[in-house]
């Protein structure tokens, strides 16, 4: 490779089979100089080989954009994650063979005319093999158990390392004192298929590391700060600020999330949603890191940077998936704490009572320990959550449905009834000015409207040209006031009793003068059908409105059951009083004043467009504001649970079933090891049945 | 028991030989992706062999 040509790393998205990424590949190959396009389907990224004099790392990004995918350059950090488990695995099943080899002659040679000297001999080579097998491979289980023993506690891996090492010093003791109980072949045949369930445990968490790990990179770009006399500076994202305000340009990366300072400009957010479409945003709307401004410039404020942005939060929920145990998972682990002892004293028991009142020789008994000790590793227990959670996780993100956090998931699946909330959620208010209203009022509300997040709110301040209110107060469920004591919000807020017939918000101007704006309401797109979806389950409406709009509302999207003029907080003691009940309710709303029940409720739904509290109250987002998500959710969830309640029962019942048969002498060391790695390889397989939903 | 000194330090010497082999593979990157390596060639265009002759 010459001085002249440059190297770097693409992360791709968008990309969902190995053809895709074939496809980006020969296309790159085409361009004008691409010297070696090179990618790897496994981990979504691709490696280019490029001259810097005719091509750019950007135009090479719009040459991969043209073909329908996405891609952003990816700094590869120094990799901290842990040693691949291959070249062990290679070294046990290359001593395995070997020995099984040596072992087969020495079996054969004991009623054929084999002389002691060569069986003594095949012995020493075993023992010279199973060393590097043991000592090296068989790391992966002592080192951990050695290191938890010097802080004082017992892991799993535990009863492993002693059955490993028992059998190779009581096998290298036979083997020096020339007698015939050697049983290399069992300790390197057991390292072998315990490192095959490990193997495969390493690569289910690899996957959702590296997925992670480009998720995370979307936001390795180059910010440009505006400083308040209008320079501009380049600047490390990570020193970005709430409020600092920065200028992306066309087909720039967003690097925090932020609010657009300017009048317009769109979005594309395909990395984060999936949605390919890019999407308008107004003066005033929330940009979510990691989206692309494909119309610009854009001038942000930003509202989140560094760990809190929502792009963060995802990338961090898909290693916490990974690694997440789920609540009977937890139990387990207190439980292997007692566990371990119990599996060390039945293994010595086993061992004392085989050699003692039952008879049989040393080496029979050690075998019998040393099967005990393997085939109670609880390994398929230790996978049954994780292996069914990581999945989940992945496909809802791919459908656009975030999940916060692993138990979030297990609630969701558990779910018997629900609350929605109507305005935002259910409905799309239009609306209806009233030509009597005088301008000048009516640009006053305009004003304080633009500052509040409510729906109806932002339905009036839609199309505003005059900058919105500042120093405002917003009290949820009632409404926003401003400096001057200009209010905008329900007919309680400024001083009416009223009952309108239509969802309604009242401005009351600083002069005392009041207008009322009426708005009509249709369910968003969607709603019914989900709705529908979600029927077997009790489905409550709950709006601060009143009667009349709600109960017309509730008719149309097909909700039988609503409750009217529902304050923030009387929803959330409903939902309070829900819990207290033993209820398993999902509560789905987008406003602020949803919020108190949004984290009230058993699990929780929001929107990646909702306000930022009732966001960060959810424990799960739709990132689309598409609400068939929400069925098909469920619908996975529900599954989810299932299967994981599945690998529970399965490997509680595995460990229930061959304790007694190993203790009773039926498992070779060998068939224990083997039993083991294979339940492990069950409970994996059965978590990769949970599919997307149709 | 003569040919067994010579013939098994020649198959340990085998078996290590296809252990360099593999260490060589796991470092050199082959083992990155075996999702996208095992399909590549059902999605690469088909050219003449270089090497054959009219």
């Amino acid at each position: 490779m010459t001085a002249a040509t440059r190297e770097s790393t693409f992360a791709l998205e968008g990309v969902s089979c190995p053809a895709c990424v074939f496809r980006i590949e020969e296309h790159l190959k085409t361009l004008d100089g691409v010297i070696q396009a090179r990618g790897n389907a496994t981990r979504r990224r691709l490696r280019l080989v490029w001259e810097p004099g005719r091509q750019d790392e950007a135009s090479l990004v719009r040459a991969i954009q043209t073909l329908g995918y996405d891609a952003h350059s990816f700094a590869e950090q120094a990799d901290a994650s842990e040693p691949s488990l291959l070249p062990r695995l290679a070294v046990a099943a290359l001593g395995m063979m070997n020995i099984m080899g040596l072992s087969i002659s020495v079996w054969a040679g004991a009623v054929t005319d084999m002389g002691p000297g060569t069986t003594q001999f095949m012995h020493w080579l075993s023992a010279l093999i199973a060393l590097p097998v043991t000592v090296y491979s068989g790391s992966v289980f002592y080192l951990p158990a050695l290191r938890a023993i010097r802080v004082g506690r017992m892991t799993m891996d535990t009863p492993i390392a002693i059955a490993i090492w028992v059998t190779f010093v009581a096998s290298l003791v036979e083997t020096v004192r020339g007698a015939h109980h050697v049983y290399f072949d069992a300790v390197v045949s057991l390292i072998f298929l315990l490192l095959i369930g490990r193997v495969l445990e390493q690569s289910l968490r690899r996957r959702s590391g590296d997925t992670a790990a480009n998720l995370r990179d979307l936001l390795a770009v180059p910010a440009f700060r505006l400083a308040p006399d209008g320079t501009l500076a380049e600047v490390d994202p990570a020193t970005l600020r709430p409020g600092d305000r920065i200028l992306v340009q066309s087909g720039g990366r967003v690097p925090a999330d932020g609010q657009l300072a300017g009048e317009e400009a769109w979005i594309d957010e395909s990395a984060l949603t999936g949605e390919a479409a890019p999407r308008r945003i107004g003066a005033g709307g929330a940009i979510p890191a990691g989206a692309v401004i494909t119309i610009g410039p854009a001038v942000l404020e930003i509202t989140q940077s560094g760990g809190s942005v929502q792009l963060m939060q995802m990338s961090r929920m898909l290693e916490e998936a990974a690694a997440h145990k789920g609540r009977v998972q937890l139990l387990a682990d207190r439980f292997a704490q007692s566990y371990v002892p119990l599996v060390l004293i039945g293994g010595a028991a086993g061992f004392a009572l085989w050699f003692g009142p039952l008879g049989a020789s040393f080496g029979e008994a050690l075998m019998i320990a040393v099967a005990v000790l393997v085939v109670t590793c609880p390994c398929a227990a230790g996978l049954a959550t994780p292996a069914v959670t990581t999945r989940a996780v992945n496909l809802l993100l791919r459908d656009g449905v975030l999940i916060k956090s692993g138990e979030a998931l297990e609630k969701l699946g558990e779910v018997d009834r629900i609350y929605v909330d109507k305005t935002g959620t259910l409905s799309e208010p239009h609306i209806a000015v009233d030509r009597a209203v005088p301008d000048a009022l009516l640009a006053g509300a305009r004003r304080l409207a633009a500052a509040s997040g409510h729906p109806l709110a932002r339905a009036l301040g839609e199309g505003c040209d005059a900058a919105p209110a500042t120093a405002v107060r917003e009290h949820p469920g009632q409404g926003i006031e401003a400096a001057d004591g200009a209010r905008l919000g329900t007919a309680a807020f400024v001083g009416l009793a009223e009952a309108a017939a239509t969802p309604a918000i009242y401005y009351r101007a600083p002069g005392g003068e009041i207008a009322r704006f009426t708005f009509s309401e249709s369910p968003v797109t969607g709603a019914r059908a989900a709705i529908r979806a979600l029927a077997p389950l009790q489905i409550t409406l709950l709006s601060g409105d009143g009667p009349h709009p709600v109960g017309a509302f509730a008719q149309r999207v097909g909700i039988e059951t609503w409750q009217a003029r529902q304050s923030p907080l009387e929803k959330l003691q409903l939902l309070q009083a829900e819990r207290d009940r033993g209820g398993r309710a999902l509560m789905v709303g987008d406003g602020i004043n949803d919020s108190g029940a949004l984290s009230a409720a058993h699990v929780s739904a929001s929107f990646a467009s909702a306000t930022q509290i009732a966001q960060a109250a959810a424990d799960v987002l739709l990132l689309r504001s598409d609400l068939m998500l929400l069925p098909r959710a469920l619908r996975l969830a529900r599954r989810a649970r299932w299967l994981i309640a599945q690998n529970l029962w399965f490997s509680t019942a595995y460990n229930v079933l061959t304790v007694p048969l190993a203790l009773m002498g039926y498992l070779s060391p060998m068939l224990a090891a083997l039993l083991m790695s294979s339940s492990s390889i069950l409970v994996l397989l059965n978590g990769l049945r949970l599919r997307a939903a149709p | 028991m003569n040919t067994l000194v010579f013939l098994i330090p020649v198959s340990i010497a085998l078996a290590l030989c296809a252990l360099v082999g593999f260490f060589w593979a796991v470092r050199s990157g082959q083992y990155e992706d075996l999702e996208g390596d095992a399909e590549r060639f059902l999605y690469s265009e088909d050219r003449p062999s270089p090497k054959r002759k009219p």
